[in-house]
């Protein structure tokens, strides 16, 4: 009926292992509903491309199954979220996706999708809002990892005090020393991190509300509590450091 | 539900999926071969786009599950059939088609006829 194998030979290679794997992108009842036979049809098409040959093959088949993949697990996973994400609303003229969005709900299994691309399109259409909020996201990593790294470095590694200790310092010689370390490097940061704030403002007017861009209270506030965070994160472990035996201490140097 | 599910043209998926159930019940695989022959290929239906769509289209009632008859002996099978919803919302997008073919025709945009 069909020119389409009933049944291929099983060969579950590198390349159907990616795809299941890519499977977990699709909420878990739609992969138990349609999980295997989602893989079957994966066969028959990739067998479709391979048999057709041209070049780049397998380049063309998987930029069919991302695109296949990524189009349909996103909406299925996030479809209202992603309206209320991604959905201007504010009467922005020709977009109006939600709207859209709404009016052929169920059918519109594309809406989610519609509304990443017009968001993608108002990114490129607008490049330094784009720069700035990519800034902002790299930043937030960048941050993110520096907290993870202070973290493990405070809490899991003891700190480097056992010569000293070893050689004559005592309790409050050691907190002190650690603590000036570490706040002048915090100072360092937060003068270095003010200064591209401050310079971050004229991109940010638009996009902050309730906040002038050079609010005194927010700066001074941001930089005292993360002080203090840094404080305590560093006070806490040195006290314990500086408890420790010298010999045990010395040994992690 | 019904006008609101006709005011727009269905996805290109939805409307090929309908066209494969009008002429019999099918499974996934079967549908996706029946939309490949139908558009010479041009329309090749991806995994995730195949089952997402026959999902929504069971949720709002273009299709149904039906129990696999009784000469298919893979029991993972699911069967799919074309409800009087489905109908009525192909013939609506036929119609449409043929409108626009009868539109071209008119203007000789189509070649071989005048």
């Amino acid at each position: 009926m069909s020119r389409l194998p009933e049944r291929l030979p099983e060969q579950p290679g590198p390349g159907e292992r990616l795809y299941r794997a890519l499977l977990l992108l699709y909420p878990r009842r739609f992969r138990s509903d349609f999980g295997p036979a989602m893989i079957d049809l994966f066969h028959v098409r990739r067998w479709q491309y391979l048999s057709e040959g041209g070049s780049f093959v397998a380049l063309r088949f998987w930029t069919f199954v991302l695109r296949d993949l990524v189009g349909t697990a996103l909406p299925e996973r996030f479809g209202p979220l992603a309206a209320r994400l991604f959905g201007s609303g504010e009467g922005e003229g020709e977009g109006a996706p939600r709207a859209l969005a709404t009016k052929t709900r169920g059918l519109g299994m594309e809406s989610m999708w519609g509304d990443v691309r017009y968001a993608i399109r108002r990114l490129v259409r607008t490049p330094g809002f784009s720069a700035l909020a990519i800034l902002i996201v790299a930043l937030g990593i960048g941050v993110n990892s520096a907290m993870f790294s202070v973290l493990n470095a405070a809490l899991f590694r003891p700190l480097p005090v056992g010569i000293r200790m070893a050689l004559g310092a005592g309790r409050s010689q050691v907190i002190g020393m650690v603590l000036s370390e570490v706040m002048s490097v915090v100072g360092v940061g937060a003068v270095i991190g003010l200064g591209l704030a401050w310079a971050a403002t004229r991109g940010l007017g638009g996009l902050l509300y309730g906040v002038s861009t050079t609010d005194p209270v927010t700066f001074v506030g941001v930089v005292v509590v993360l002080g203090a965070v840094a404080f305590l994160a560093t006070l806490v472990p040195a006290r314990r450091a500086a408890r420790a035996n010298p010999v045990t201490a010395l040994r992690y140097d | 539900m019904s006008s609101t599910v006709h005011e727009r043209p269905v996805k290109p998926a939805v409307f090929h999926i309908l066209l494969a159930l009008a002429s019999g019940d099918l499974h996934g695989l079967g549908i996706a071969g029946e939309v490949d022959e139908a558009t010479s290929g041009a329309m090749r239906l991806g995994p995730g786009t195949l089952y997402r769509s026959l999902k929504e289209m069971v949720e709002v009632g273009l299709i149904k599950d039906v129990p696999a008859p009784a000469e298919d002996d893979d029991p993972r099978r699911r069967y799919y059939a074309i409800t009087e919803e489905g109908g009525a919302v192909l013939q609506i997008e036929v119609a449409r088609f043929e409108n626009i073919v009868r539109v071209a025709q008119r203007k000789n945009v189509l070649p071989g006829t005048a």
